[in-house]
C-alpha cells in the first residue's frame, strides 16, 4: 500500500515536471526561432542601404564625367567606402544561412547581393578608367563547395586590401549562384574552373592563391603596392 | 542541413532533461528540509572495510567516535581484509579501548568483508557503513536514522562531499560531488536513487538480509546493493543534509580509474538487473520513465564527446590558418566582425545552447549555494567554468569508457586489490 501510494506520487510529480520541462523547452524554440527570424529583415535593410549608397555612387559618376581632381577623389573614396561595407555585408549574409522561414527571402537577398558586388566592381572599373586613378580591381569567384581554402583568399584579399597604399578594390562572388551575370563573366573572361581572379577586367588567374602568391600577382599590375617590396 | 537538425533535437533534449531535473529540486526545496528527530535512537552498528588505507583509518573512526549519536548505541566495527597491512591493523586495533572491534575476516574484498561482518557480528537492526578513507559528520547518523520510520525504507543514503581538497583534480572533484549531492535527492525524491554510497550509506539489515547481503563479485557493491533493493520493494532515500566526507583522487588517471569502474558498475549493473527492472510485473520500486531519462542523460553526455571535440577541432584550425595566412593582427581587426558575424549566424540551436548554458550554470550555481549556503565568486565561478568545460568533457570520456566496458566487452566486475580506489 505504501509502495503504490509512493508510485502514485511519484507519477503525479514526473507528470508535472515533465509537462513544465516540455513548455520551458517549447518556449525556448520559439524564441529562438523569433531571434532567428530578425535576421534578414535587417540583412535586407543593410543591403538597401549599400545599394542606394551604389546608386549614389553611380549617379556621381555619370555626373563627374568632366574627370575633374575634386570629383575623382571623392569618387574613390566613395569607392573604397562602398567596397569595405559590401565585404562587411558579404561576412554577415555568409554566417547567416538560414533554413527557416525566411529561407526565400534569404535566397532573394543572396542574389540581390550578388547583382550589388557586380554593379560595384563595374562601377570602380568605370571610375578606375575614368579618374585614371591607381585601383586595383579584383573580381574573386569562388565555388560553393569543394574549395575550403577559398574563404583563407578571401581574407588574404581583404588582408591586402587594408595593408596597401593602393585603392584595392577586392569582389568575392559565390560562382555557383544562380544569375546570369556569371555565368557571362565565365565566358568572356574564359573562366574554366573557380576560384579565380579577374584583374582589371583584363587578366584571368585561375586556382587558389596564397598571400604570397597573391602579392606577387598583384603587384604585377601595381608596381607601387607598398607590399611588393617584399615580394621577390 | 541534417547535422543542423540532429544537434536541435539534441539540444532540445539535453535542455528539457536540465529543466526536468530543476523543477524536481525546486519541489523538494518547496517541501522543506525535514527537521524530523527520532526520540527513541534505536542501537546502530557501524561496519568500516578497511584495506590499506593506514592513518587515513584513523580519521574515519575519529569521526563516527565525535558522532552526536549516543555513544552508548553504536556498535563499531572495522572489518580487516586478509590482505590489510600491518600498520592499517594496528591503527584498527588501536582503538580497542573505545569498544571499536577490529574483526579480522580472513576473507578479501569489500563486500565480502562487510557481508563477514554482518553475518557474524551485527545484531543490530539497523547498520552504517563507511569508506576507511571517508569521515561521517557529527550529526550524520542521527540524521539518517530518520526516514527509517518508514518500514518501507531499506537504505539511505547521505550526501557525500570532498574531505579537505587542496590539489587541483581535488578541487574541482568538489564540484561534481556538490552536483552528485543534488542529482540523487532529485533521484530519491521520484524513487530512483541507484546508489548507497560507500562513505556513510544507513541500511535495515532484514532488508540487506533478504536480498542476500551485498554482491561480493561486485566492485560497485553500493550501486548494486540499491538497485537490488529497489527490485526488491525497499525504497532508497536520501537526506540531503546528512553528510560524509571522502578523500579523493589527487591524480588524474586515478580519477579515470576511479570513474571507470564506477560507470562500468553503471552498465554491469543495469545489465544484471534488466529484466527485473522491466519486467511488467515485477514488484520493484524503479520508475521505468525515469530509467529512460537517466539512460537518456548518458547517451547524450557520451555522444556530446566526439560533437564537443569536432566543433573545438574546426575552431581552432580555422583560428590557425587564418592567423598563418594574414597574421595575427589582422585577425584580431577582424574580430570585431566576426562578433557581429555571431549575430547574424543566430539560429534556433543558438539559442537553445545559450539557455542550456545559461540554466547549466545557474543550477550549477543554485545547487552550490543550495548544499555549502555560501558562494566565493571568484574561485566557485572559476571551479564551474573548469567543470562545465574541461571536467565534463572528461565525464563523458569516462562514461564512454564505463559503457565500452559494461556493455561490449561485458568487463568482468570483480574485485580486485590493485584496482580499488
Amino acid at each position: 500500500m505504501e509502495n503504490r501510494k509512493s508510485k502514485l506520487n511519484n507519477g503525479t510529480k514526473l507528470t508535472l515536471a515533465f509537462l513544465a520541462a516540455v513548455l520551458a523547452v517549447s518556449i525556448a524554440f520559439a524564441l529562438g526561432y523569433s531571434i532567428a527570424n530578425l535576421k534578414v529583415p535587417a540583412l535586407q535593410n543593410s543591403l538597401n542601404l549599400d545599394q542606394q549608397t551604389l546608386e549614389a555612387l553611380s549617379l556621381a559618376a555619370t555626373l563627374g564625367q568632366s574627370n575633374s581632381s575634386a570629383s575623382c577623389a571623392i569618387l574613390e573614396s566613395g569607392t573604397e567606402a562602398l567596397n569595405q561595407q559590401l565585404q562587411s555585408l558579404n561576412s554577415e549574409i555568409n554566417a547567416a544561412q538560414t533554413d527557416t522561414t525566411y529561407a526565400s527571402d534569404y535566397n532573394n537577398i543572396l542574389q540581390q547581393f550578388a547583382y550589388t558586388r557586380l554593379n560595384s566592381w563595374l562601377l570602380a572599373q568605370r571610375i578606375k578608367e575614368q579618374c585614371h586613378s591607381n585601383i586595383l580591381n579584383v573580381l574573386m569567384l569562388y565555388p560553393q563547395n569543394g574549395c575550403d581554402n577559398c574563404v583563407y583568399e578571401g581574407e588574404e584579399l581583404a588582408y591586402l586590401e587594408q595593408r596597401s597604399n593602393y585603392t584595392l578594390v577586392a569582389t568575392v562572388l559565390d560562382a555557383n549562384i544562380n544569375i546570369s551575370p556569371v555565368q557571362a563573366i565565365d565566358r568572356i573572361y574564359n573562366v574554366s574552373s573557380y576560384p579565380t581572379i579577374i584583374i582589371n577586367e583584363n587578366s584571368t588567374y585561375v586556382g587558389y592563391e596564397d598571400t604570397a602568391q597573391l602579392t606577387k600577382t598583384l603587384c604585377q599590375y601595381a608596381p607601387s603596392f607598398s607590399l611588393c617590396g617584399n615580394v621577390s | 542541413m541534417l547535422t543542423q537538425i540532429l544537434l536541435e533535437i539534441m539540444s532540445a533534449v539535453v535542455l528539457f532533461l536540465l529543466f526536468f531535473w530543476l523543477f524536481i529540486y525546486y519541489e523538494i526545496l518547496n517541501e522543506g528540509k525535514g527537521k524530523a528527530r527520532v526520540k527513541n535512537l534505536p542501537r546502530i552498528a557501524m561496519v568500516i572495510p578497511t584495506l590499506f588505507e593506514g592513518d587515513d583509518l584513523r580519521l574515519s573512526v575519529e569521526s563516527v567516535l565525535a558522532s552526536d549519536y549516543p555513544r552508548d548505541k553504536i556498535k563499531i566495527y572495522v572489518g580487516l581484509n586478509k590482505a590489510t597491512d600491518e600498520k592499517t591493523r594496528r591503527v584498527a586495533h588501536s582503538f580497542g579501548r573505545y569498544g571499536v572491534e577490529a574483526v579480522d575476516t580472513g576473507v578479501n574484498g569489500k563486500a565480502a568483508v562487510m557481508n563477514y561482518v554482518l553475518k557474524h557480528k551485527v545484531k543490530e537492526e539497523f547498520v552504517a557503513t563507511l569508506d576507511a578513507d571517508s569521515m561521517a559528520d557529527r550529526k550524520m547518523l542521527r540524521k539518517l536514522i530518520v526516514p527509517f520510520s518508514d518500514k518501507g525504507v531499506g537504505a539511505v543514503a547521505p550526501s557525500v562531499a570532498v574531505y579537505n581538497p587542496k590539489k587541483a583534480v581535488q578541487l574541482i572533484q568538489k564540484y561534481d560531488y556538490i552536483f552528485s549531492i543534488v542529482l540523487r535527492k532529485a533521484f530519491s525524491h521520484v524513487g530512483n536513487l541507484l546508489v548507497a554510497p560507500g562513505p556513510g550509506s544507513m541500511f535495515r539489515l532484514s532488508a540487506l538480509k533478504d536480498i542476500g547481503y551485498f554482491d561480493e563479485r561486485n566492485i560497485t557493491e553500493d550501486m548494486e546493493v540499491a538497485i537490488h533493493l529497489l527490485t526488491e520493494g525497499y525504497k532508497v532515500e536520501n537526506v540531503i543534509d546528512a553528510f560524509s566526507y571522502t578523500i579523493v583522487p589527487d591524480k588524474i588517471y586515478a580519477l579515470f580509474k576511479q570513474r571507470g569502474r564506477w560507470y562500468t558498475g553503471f552498465f554491469y549493473n543495469m545489465l544484471k538487473y534488466r529484466k527485473k527492472i522491466m519486467s511488467k510485473d515485477n514488484h520493484g520500486l524503479i520508475d521505468r520513465s525515469i530509467m529512460v531519462l537517466i539512460f537518456t542523460s548518458v547517451f547524450f553526455s557520451i555522444i556530446a564527446l566526439p560533437l564537443v571535440g569536432y566543433y573545438i577541432y574546426v575552431g581552432i584550425s580555422y583560428t590557425y590558418n587564418s592567423i598563418a595566412n594574414v597574421g595575427l593582427t589582422f585577425s584580431l581587426q577582424t574580430l570585431q566582425q566576426e562578433i557581429i558575424n555571431v549575430g547574424y549566424s543566430w539560429s534556433v540551436l543558438s539559442t537553445l545552447g545559450i539557455l542550456l548554458l545559461v540554466f547549466g550554470i545557474y543550477s550549477l550555481f543554485y545547487a552550490l549555494n543550495g548544499v555549502t549556503k555560501r558562494i566565493d565568486a571568484v574561485k566557485d565561478t572559476l571551479g564551474i567554468a573548469v567543470y562545465t568545460t574541461l571536467f565534463s568533457y572528461f565525464l563523458g570520456l569516462t562514461w564512454l569508457y564505463g559503457f565500452i566496458n559494461g556493455t561490449i566487452f561485458k568487463k568482468k566486475v570483480a574485485w580486485k586489490i590493485a584496482n580499488r580506489n
